[in-house]
């Protein structure tokens, strides 16, 4: 870099005419946590009622929260039943993310996801587990307490999930996409990923049926163009936003100290996320990730857990969020105005956020459950 | 009240909503003398009526307060509960109220019914389970109660409704008060078994209730069953 002794040097060069955000004393250790601006501005000018579909890890919920609070129109293509008090429907993985898939970790997961909702796979070939003669989905273990009753549930509950992500993918102007792990397991038969590990929230594990993946660049990247291909297919005026969950891991099977673990995969889906939009112009990129766990933060975002997001983190990622978001576009649906009873309801849903992620935790002697 | 000659000696004490009535009718096709407590399902779906442990029932509003303390005055007692009076309770079901609303969003318990309509949404059984236990935990708890204070018998609703998720959440229900150790009867299922629903013939003109015959055909099998008693048969 053209510094020398703490100043930019006298000869003309690329740095002398920056913005005080392009430099880290002004644009970051000057500012401070809360006086950082211009982290993110909309690639795209959106439509006035742009709809957002959200998707993604645990950190994803907290976008749909936050649309959902601000009456920004998001998709909910899976929605309750009609009048279902607020606990019912999140317990059974309504309202939750844009469709009730659950937590979708991975680029896999995503692609998985979006080849069953193109017809390209048949839902009824995925793994269901049967564990004390209740039917879990192997790719939502967790959708409903305690699994179904019966095979054919699970089968037709995953069918109305895919039409629900379907759904959501074609209504969506903007897929907000939160890529959480590069670590997951798969079929060593089918190769189908599972959203968590066999044993763990439901199912039996088998050295044998099932393998650990710690994905790296190029497959992470593979999966995800192959994804968003697929979805554009559904709709093809669909941009993505992807974001980074600044979520560690609870565990990994990497054989590496989780710290270490988490940084290699953050760090892998961060560059693939960088990469994409950069060259996509489809495709965007929100730091999230840089927000919550950017030395800025000093971590003060992070619960006592170290790992689960406050409020207050959440709230600022969202600031963000809003602040850079263009919705200059004409109107481009006529939408109604926002549905205040659902507004309402959801407002009032201030539980737990959802993350079968969790259970790893608590399978380490209950120390994440802070 | 003081406790007083009875003006008035039911055989059975009919409790719930307006199915009520053709219960009512079957009792007198069998020559029993029922006393009725009927309210509308909507009273009953807002929790208005529950258990008192001086009236027996109460029902909020003086007006419905006004059924429970008139019967207790033809009884000769305040209390219109008694272990003398077997109770055939026709309420936690109340299905309009809620099944409709369930649906509104697309959902369908019905395997083929949602296979057929690309736009359903597809209600597991343990979604209509904690749905309906979530409307109704009420009035089941308070069956429950009632069966603990006086002899009960459950009666389910006739089968005069759509197809799709009626027939989930009257299962659901029927489960859960069997749950409970309350004694039930499913007539229209039992009378009729195979059949889609009540036969015409034994629908009431208004097409959502059973109607006279269907009620006399209900009673005389819980007679046949003995489930309830005919006068000077005990």
């Amino acid at each position: 870099m053209a510094l020398r002794g703490g100043r930019v040097a006298d000869e003309p060069n690329p740095y002398g005419d920056l913005p005080p955000t392009a430099y880290w004393r002004s644009g970051v250790a000057e500012a401070g946590i809360f006086g950082l601006s211009g982290l993110w501005r909309s690639a795209w000018a959106l439509p006035s009622d742009a709809r957002f579909a959200t998707f993604g890890s645990c950190f994803a919920q907290h976008i749909s929260r936050a649309l959902v609070a601000r009456g920004m129109p998001w998709v909910d293509a899976e929605p309750a039943p009609g009048r279902c008090p607020p606990d019912l429907a999140r317990r059974f993985g309504f309202g939750v993310f844009s469709a009730r898939t659950g937590n979708i970790y991975t680029a896999a997961q995503l692609l998985c996801h979006a080849r069953l909702a193109a017809g390209m796979d048949d839902p009824d070939a995925i793994e269901t587990w049967e564990q004390g003669g209740r039917h879990y989905d192997s790719l939502r273990p967790a959708i409903e307490p305690g699994g179904v009753a019966s095979l054919a549930e699970a089968q037709l509950s995953r069918r109305s999930m895919v039409r629900g992500f379907a759904r959501a993918v074609r209504q969506a102007d903007v897929l907000v996409f939160t890529l959480g792990l590069t670590e997951g397991w798969r079929s060593v038969d089918t190769g189908q990923p599972y959203a968590m590990c066999p044993g763990t929230t439901a199912g039996r594990f088998d050295p044998g049926a099932h393998r650990f993946e710690n994905a790296g660049y190029p497959d992470v990247r593979a999966a995800l163009e192959e994804a968003i291909r697929i979805l554009r297919g559904l709709n093809p005026r669909l941009r993505v936003l992807l974001t980074v969950s600044p979520v560690p891991l609870t565990a990994t099977a990497s054989g590496q100290h989780v710290l270490v673990a988490t940084g290699w995969s953050k760090a892998t889906l961060r560059a693939v996320a960088g990469d994409l939009a950069a060259s996509d112009a489809g495709i965007d990129y929100f730091p999230s990730f840089e927000i919550i766990t950017g030395a800025p933060a000093r971590a003060m975002f992070f619960d006592p857990n170290l790992r689960t997001v406050a409020p207050a983190g959440v709230d600022l990622v969202m600031r963000h969020f809003f602040a850079g978001l263009d919705l200059s576009a004409p109107s481009a649906h006529g939408d109604p105005v926002p549905d205040t009873a659902r507004l309402a309801e959801a407002a009032m849903a201030a539980g737990d956020l959802v993350c079968e992620e969790e259970i790893l935790g608590t399978l380490a002697g209950g120390l994440d459950r802070g | 009240m003081a406790e007083g000659a009875p003006a008035f000696r039911p055989d059975v004490l009919i409790l719930g909503d307006s199915h009520a009535v053709a219960l009512q009718a079957g009792c007198a096709a069998h020559g029993i003398v029922p006393a009725v407590l009927s309210f509308s399902g909507n009273l009953w779906h807002q929790g208005q009526i529950g258990l008192s442990p001086r009236t027996g029932i109460r029902a909020r509003g003086r007006v419905w307060q006004g059924r429970v303390t008139d019967l207790g005055r033809a009884l000769g007692r305040d209390n219109v509960l008694s272990a003398e009076l077997p109770v055939l309770a026709c309420f936690g079901f109340h299905l309009g109220r809620i099944v409709p609303a369930f649906g509104y969003n697309g959902h369908q318990a019905d395997r083929d019914l949602f296979l057929a309509d690309p736009e359903a949404q597809f209600a597991s059984s343990g979604l209509v389970q904690a749905y309906a236990a979530s409307m109704r935990r009420g009035h089941l708890r308070m069956l429950a109660q009632l069966a603990r204070r006086v002899p009960t018998l459950a009666v389910v609703p006739p089968a005069i409704y759509p197809p799709g998720n009626y027939p989930a959440f009257v299962e659901t229900l029927k489960e859960g008060i069997r749950a409970l150790g309350v004694p039930l009867i499913d007539p229209s299922a039992e009378l009729f078994p195979g059949a889609a629903g009540l036969p015409g013939a034994f629908r009431s003109d208004d097409g959502v209730h059973g109607n006279a015959d269907y009620g006399a055909a209900a009673i005389g099998m819980m007679i046949a069953r003995g489930l309830i008693v005919r006068p000077g048969r005990a």
